[in-house]
């Protein structure tokens, strides 16, 4: 089991490019319930979101993002990054590796997400809308994450808009159309 | 009044800021305890400044040698498990006088504000089970084990913070959790030499 001591170490290790490129600091410690070892939430927040690093019994098992101020939680990130990239999120469930690698794997396969996950936090009605939009286009099958992609890059050729919100309204259009 | 052995910087701000509340028609009343090493009564570990403002304790523990006592309050070398099962202990030991020996329901909130990383305010309240808010007075073993505690995550972390708050929710099984405001949020000043 990992206490919070390695937890907190390796959030700051593993994780240092939130205090070095996102401004983060920690702001909350709070146990998940009354009984000492059985997990913790770490709260970190920047100026304008907030980043909860949930453990259970000493691994951790979710991190949730949510625009600061808002009383409700947002998403975890590795619905997140599925949504994103159509990555499974494998690698939170590693096993038989130590502490430093779990959280090494983890920080690496949100890193990649964060940049746009952080930007459509600053507008919490944009956030929303995206990943419900998402959310019911992954159920749908009607537009997939390849799809996006190639999108963002379509766009992103004509130097026009490419962030996944314009690809997003792009395709939505593009299959009403058809 | 005089000085009890403060440090020139920390005492003067103290005679200010009682000068401040008194002429805003502040009552204030202040009372000094010198802690001394339990192995060398000559010498004093830290002085516990305890402030009655209008009604209300605030205790400004100040050490001589920032982490000296440590080792005399049975703390040195604490890593942040037994730090936080301690902090744990100490805080129903500022509340349990109040609300009972064994209670631990009660909503409370105890603030550690950082002057110095020699000294501290600390002070805080519990809200009864009527509603009523009833303040706490802390002393130097609250102030000791807070602030190895937010060292220790200040360590880890590789960030300072001027506050740290401990909160307990009505119903919450006791459940303590940790606030920590970072130094640039409040305009800490620091009085390190």
């Amino acid at each position: 089991m990992t206490d919070i001591n390695v937890i907190l170490t390796c959030i700051r290790k593993s994780f240092s490019f939130f205090w070095d490129d996102y401004g983060f600091h920690l702001t909350q410690l709070k146990p998940r319930d009354g009984h000492r070892n059985s997990g913790y939430e770490v709260r970190l927040e920047n100026e304008y979101s907030e980043l909860v690093f949930s453990s259970d019994m000493g691994v951790l098992d979710e991190i949730y993002i949510r625009t600061k101020g808002l009383p409700y939680f947002g998403r975890g990130l590795k619905r997140l990054t599925k949504l994103l990239t159509g990555n499974e999120p494998k690698s939170f469930f590693m096993v038989n590796v130590t502490d430093e690698e779990f959280f090494d794997s983890v920080a690496s396969y949100i890193q990649p997400v964060l940049a746009e996950v952080l930007d459509l936090v600053k507008t919490p009605a944009r956030f929303q809308e995206t990943i419900e939009t998402l959310e019911s286009a992954r159920k749908s099958g009607i537009i997939t994450v390849e799809m996006i992609r190639a999108e963002r890059a379509r766009l992103h050729s004509l130097g026009v808009d490419s962030s996944l919100g314009a690809a997003m309204e792009n395709l939505q259009k593009r299959g009403k159309s058809e | 009044m005089n000085n009890p052995g403060i440090r020139e910087e920390i005492w003067l701000a103290l005679r200010q800021k009682w000068a401040d509340l008194t002429s805003d028609g502040h009552k204030v009343e202040v009372e000094f305890k010198l802690i001394q090493d339990p192995k060398d009564r000559s010498k004093t570990l830290a002085i516990d400044v305890a402030q009655n403002i209008d009604n209300e304790w605030l205790v400004q523990t100040v050490q001589h040698k920032a982490g000296e006592a440590y080792k005399a309050v049975g703390i040195e070398g604490f890593d942040l498990n037994p730090l936080l099962y301690t902090v744990g202990q100490v805080v129903n030991s500022l509340t349990e006088p109040i609300t009972g020996h064994g209670t631990v329901d009660d909503e409370m909130h105890v603030f550690m504000k950082r002057i110095s990383p020699e000294s501290a305010e600390v002070y805080g309240h519990i809200i009864s089970k009527s509603g009523e808010k009833i303040g706490v007075r802390a002393n130097y073993r609250h102030y000791y084990v807070i602030n190895a505690l937010l060292e220790e995550v200040s360590r880890i972390m590789k960030e300072e913070y001027s506050e740290i708050q401990l909160h307990r929710q009505k119903g919450d099984n006791g459940r303590l959790y940790f606030r920590f405001v970072p130094v640039k949020q409040s305009g800490f000043t620091s009085y390190v030499p």
